[in-house]
């Protein structure tokens, strides 16, 4: 059992009768200057390699920069674009309920005329009434114009952003405008 | 005026300042240096393998080279030990990698003459070379740096990244073995 305690050297003889049996190998010939070549190529490939190194990294970092700038300006751009179609579908938003409202108005006006109309004792008066509603069914259609091409831009620009917004009832009540009238 | 003549020790560490600086000559002179201590170490270590051994003498010495930027002259490890513990792991990690193979050491080698000394040679040899072979690959490194290459306790426990008294114990079982082996011849065992 070995002594795990004992921390005295061999003695001179013992560690010789050892070393003799127990060789170690010698440096061949030539050998220090092999290996300086070899150091000194690997040094110059090194040398060659670092700068080659740092100017791909360089470039990688150049090129995911680039990439980076690209792509928020891209995004900039696209807010920027959304922004302005929101802006167009807004204004028309509020062009439409304007001219909601204005419908509204000329048809409770015809309606008037109309029930005028039945109680219009003299011709005169009649054809009067009948020339009133006339202007009153061409500025109603000239009101519905106005709102199918409010209406466009507005859906326009829903398409566009893929925005949703409220829808606004676009139905122009022309019946009422004009029925009844063409008939008397 | 009389010229200084420079130190063993200061002309190794000029050789360093200019191997640091990649100088070829000075690297070689540096390689030269070391050399016969660290083909001493990787042949024992190895237990004779010629080609194996050059192999990890050279990739000890390019690992000097690659590393000496780091090396520090005024720090507390010389550049021998410094040296010696690059080939000690890269022995080391040779040894675990590869499975054990036949050993070439003096006692195995077949008897072709028959005088009493040389049989008493051959029994020594061989018992010196079933004790080494007996040795885990750490103490023959540890036994090694201390009876060969004469490192103390303490630089030995840097070498191999172990504590002071782990080394201790692993010379004392090797030389126990090598004891034990010269015994035996002795006494004609």
């Amino acid at each position: 059992m070995a002594d795990d305690t004992d921390d005295t050297d061999l003695d001179a003889s013992a560690r010789e009768l050892v070393m003799a049996n127990w060789p170690g190998a010698s440096p061949p010939a030539g050998f220090a200057a092999r290996v300086a070549a070899v150091a000194a190529e690997r040094r110059s490939r090194r040398r060659w390699l670092a700068p080659t190194a740092v100017a791909c990294v360089v470039a990688a970092a150049a090129l995911v920069v680039g990439i980076v700038v690209q792509r928020r300006q891209a995004a900039r751009e696209r807010a920027a674009h959304q922004l302005e179609l929101r802006r167009i579908s807004d204004a028309a938003a509020a062009d439409l309920r304007g001219l909601k409202q204005e419908a509204d108005r000329i048809n409770r006006e015809i309606a008037s005329v109309q029930g005028q109309l039945l109680d219009a004792a003299s011709a005169a008066e009649r054809d009067r009434l009948r020339l009133q509603l006339q202007l009153q069914q061409a500025q109603l259609r000239a009101n519905a114009d106005r709102a199918r091409a409010a209406a466009a831009r507005l859906r326009d620009g829903a398409t566009r952003t893929k925005h949703e917004r409220d829808t606004i009832d676009l139905e122009v009540d022309r019946n009422n405008a004009m029925g009844g009238v063409q008939g008397k | 005026m009389v010229a200084r003549v420079p130190t063993s020790a200061e002309l190794d560490d000029l050789t360093l300042a200019r191997a640091r600086r990649g100088d070829r000559d000075a690297f070689r002179e540096l390689v030269e240096r070391h050399e016969v201590q660290v083909f001493a170490l990787l042949g024992r270590m190895l237990l004779g393998r010629r080609a194996l051994v050059e192999d990890l003498a050279q990739e000890t010495f390019l690992r000097v080279f690659t590393a000496l930027h780091r090396f520090d002259p005024a720090g507390p490890a010389r550049v021998g030990t410094w040296i010696l513990t690059i080939a000690t792991r890269l022995a080391l990690d040779e040894l675990k990698r590869r499975a054990p193979v036949a050993t070439q050491l003096p006692g195995d080698l077949a008897a072709d003459t028959r005088t009493d000394a040389d049989a008493e040679r051959r029994a020594l040899g061989g018992a010196i070379a079933r004790a080494v072979e007996a040795l885990t690959p750490e103490q023959r490194a540890a036994f090694l740096l201390r009876e060969h290459h004469g490192l103390e306790y303490g630089e030995i426990a840097e070498v191999l990244s172990i504590d002071l008294g782990t080394v201790k114990s692993r010379i004392a079982r090797a030389r126990s073995a090598l004891r034990a082996a010269l015994v035996e011849v002795k006494h004609g065992g």
